[in-house]
């Protein structure tokens, strides 16, 4: 179990305790999480929980729930905690059901508000479902806390009921999947965009950041400089980057006509993903360095001593011993990526910054939440997936190293 | 304990801070109004016109609602990052390093843009976003330090008949103090980045001509803003490194 648990220069994350005590501990201290969570549970149950409106932009009035709602909400708000009391293998349970609950009433609610409405009036989720379902992730989180090994997967058994929910279209009243509907195919359109600029940015600064850091770091004062340019360029703020980036390219094009006809210019997919790349450059670079140069000096000596040639030495000693440090740096690239492409819908590059950018110009709050929801969800999703690559290709190249 | 793990944080030092006068002095001087369109107008990238709210205006606006969020984010992240690594609590602790690392995933502008259906459009949202966003690298931070303090120093503080209140107060905040400092420094550089962002959502400040030379492809314009917003972070993380050194 003595496996070197990847530290990026970002994240100092748990390294998951695995001693009895611990756990233990761990499993004392649920009942806190729990409270925590039945606290905006109980909130959320009270407030309203629908905003009805006319149309997309009308101001509403605010629903609250029927007695008979409010009674189940309180109930499952406090389900958990008893349930961790009395039956604590089934806290998980008690946990989901909170979560399917909220979506549920939501559905119920929404669809309920728009009976007898015109076609274009909206009902949108209000303060009191943010805040219950808030609540009803933290239970989740408590739950899954007391649950150990594969038993972990059944904390996330309220995710295929809920899509279930979705599927069955019993959310089809709620404003934001409204929208969706009117969007549709364009909606699809924009995530494939956003994956696919993200894709190609990680893609080409991966190609260029490899061997400019294997390069680099087997020199000493270009390694030194790497890293303090890419320190200082850290601090810079993101946009201003995007901006400084898109400058060089608009320069280019105002004095080469040539260029602007082959399509390169300050605007579109080709600055945005010129600056994207250059940006998810700079953590892989300077990842990579890091983690060649933090190689134990013993390793390679002990490798040359075997009679490992030089090329040997990097492929069998130096990458095995390196690769984690480094995917930690092309996984954070990566949800950077996400997270700048939602922004270059402003160059006018599409993705699902585009929909942001309309919400906000037109104060319409359900096509913030379209654009605004899946962005975050794909970057949580991005990371998980890399972090789960990173641990794979570690077990598997920690027993050749 | 103070004074010794201070001094070590000092002696630790070797070179002279050059930046502390360098980039304020930088960014004073493209204060001056006219100098930036002047050293910007040989690149021949777009006209720049008189700015309506002056430059220095935008960015005491951006310097505003940054050292506001920093105010509210040590007034709450502080006390959190102490509760949480308290005995007892190791729950507690996960979930909230579990959400510091939902907030360092999930895209700046998305939260800014999340805070806007609750708030409304202007500045009020974009505190918001800084807060939420400048939490992370304190409390990481703070519960890192925290947990990091020798329990040796702990069994002696106890063994002396330290409360527990004279035990943090005493040892835990003295000796996590280092790393905790280094989270607010990161916390306030980057939300001078975030609040850049925040000029998408009517804030004002210094993303304001970014986002405007953006949308109307004025290269110019960009880059006023972006060079600005780039020496005051840049003038921030020299001030700030004067108390926090790099960890």
């Amino acid at each position: 179990m003595s496996k070197p648990t990847p530290t990026g220069a970002g994240g100092n994350r748990p390294s998951a305790p695995l001693l009895s005590v611990t756990k233990n501990a761990v499993r004392g201290d649920v009942p806190q999480v729990l409270v925590l969570a039945a606290l905006p549970l109980l909130a959320g149950a009270a407030l309203p929980w629908v905003l009805l409106r006319p149309n997309r932009l009308a101001p509403g009035e605010y629903l609250r729930l029927p007695p008979a709602l409010l009674a189940l909400m309180l109930v499952l708000a406090l389900l958990p905690l008893l349930a961790a009391r009395f039956l604590p293998r089934l806290t998980w349970l008690a946990a989901g059901l909170a979560v399917v609950a909220v979506f549920w009433v939501v559905g119920l609610q929404t669809r309920c508000a728009l009976v007898g409405q015109a076609e274009f009036a909206r009902a949108s989720a209000a303060a009191g479902v943010w805040l219950s379902g808030l609540g009803a992730l933290i239970a989740v989180y408590g739950a899954g806390l007391l649950l150990v090994g594969r038993q972990k997967l059944l904390a996330w058994a309220w995710v295929p009921a809920v899509l279930a929910l979705v599927w069955a279209g019993h959310l089809s009243g709620w404003s934001v999947l409204v929208e969706a509907r009117n969007e549709g195919p364009r909606w699809v359109q924009e995530l494939a965009q956003h994956l696919r600029l993200v894709g190609t940015a990680l893609g080409l600064s991966t190609l260029i950041g490899v061997p400019l850091a294997v390069w680099a770091a087997g020199r000493e004062r270009v390694a030194v400089a790497v890293l303090g340019l890419a320190n200082a360029i850290q601090t810079l703020p993101s946009l201003a980057l995007l901006g400084l980036l898109i400058a060089p390219l608009s320069a280019l094009s105002n004095a080469f006509p040539a260029l602007r006809a082959a399509g390169i210019s300050g605007i579109g997919v080709a600055p945005a993903l010129t600056a994207m790349t250059l940006y998810a450059l700079l953590p892989i670079l300077r990842n990579g360095v890091v983690a060649l140069r933090g190689v134990p000096a013993g390793a390679v000596d002990a490798a040359r001593g075997m009679g490992m040639t030089g090329r040997q030495i990097f492929w069998r000693v130096q990458v095995p011993l390196a690769l984690p440090v480094w995917l930690t740096g092309i996984r954070q690239a990566a949800v950077l990526l996400v997270g700048v492409a939602s922004v270059a819908a402003l160059i006018g590059a599409g993705g699902l910054g585009t929909y942001i950018f309309k919400g906000l110009q037109s104060a319409a709050a359900d096509l913030i939440l379209l654009g605004a929801v899946p962005a975050a969800l794909l970057a949580i999703g991005v990371d998980a997936a890399l972090r789960g690559l990173e641990v794979w290709l570690g077990r598997r190249f920690g027993r050749v190293g | 304990m103070t004074s010794s793990s201070l001094t070590a944080a000092r002696t630790g030092r070797r070179r002279w801070p050059w930046g502390v006068l360098l980039w304020p002095s930088l960014l004073l001087l493209c204060l001056i109004p006219g100098v930036l369109p002047r050293l910007l107008a040989p690149l021949n990238l777009g006209e720049l016109t008189a700015f309506d709210p002056p430059l220095w205006r935008l960015t005491l606006t951006h310097l505003g609602l940054v050292a506001l969020a920093t105010g509210v984010v040590l007034g709450l992240g502080v006390p959190l990052a102490v509760a949480v690594t308290r005995p007892g609590r190791v729950a507690l602790r996960q979930l909230a390093e579990t959400l510091v690392g939902l907030g360092q995933t999930v895209p700046t502008f998305a939260i800014l843009a999340l805070a806007v259906p609750a708030l409304g459009f202007g500045w009020k949202p974009t505190l918001l976003g800084l807060i939420v966003y400048g939490l992370v690298p304190v409390v990481s931070n703070g519960i890192a330090g925290l947990q990091s303090v020798d329990t040796s120093a702990l069994d002696a503080a106890r063994g002396m008949g330290m409360t527990g209140r004279q035990r943090l107060l005493r040892v835990e905040l003295p000796l996590a103090l280092p790393v905790l400092l280094a989270g607010v420094r990161t916390s306030t550089v980057y939300n001078v980045g975030t609040a850049t962002v925040g000029a998408a959502l009517g804030a004002g400040g210094l993303g304001e001509p970014i986002i405007n030379g953006l949308s109307q492809q004025n290269t110019a314009l960009v880059l006023v803003g972006a060079v600005l917003s780039a020496l005051l972070a840049l003038s921030l993380d020299a001030v700030l490194g004067l108390f926090a050194p790099r960890t």
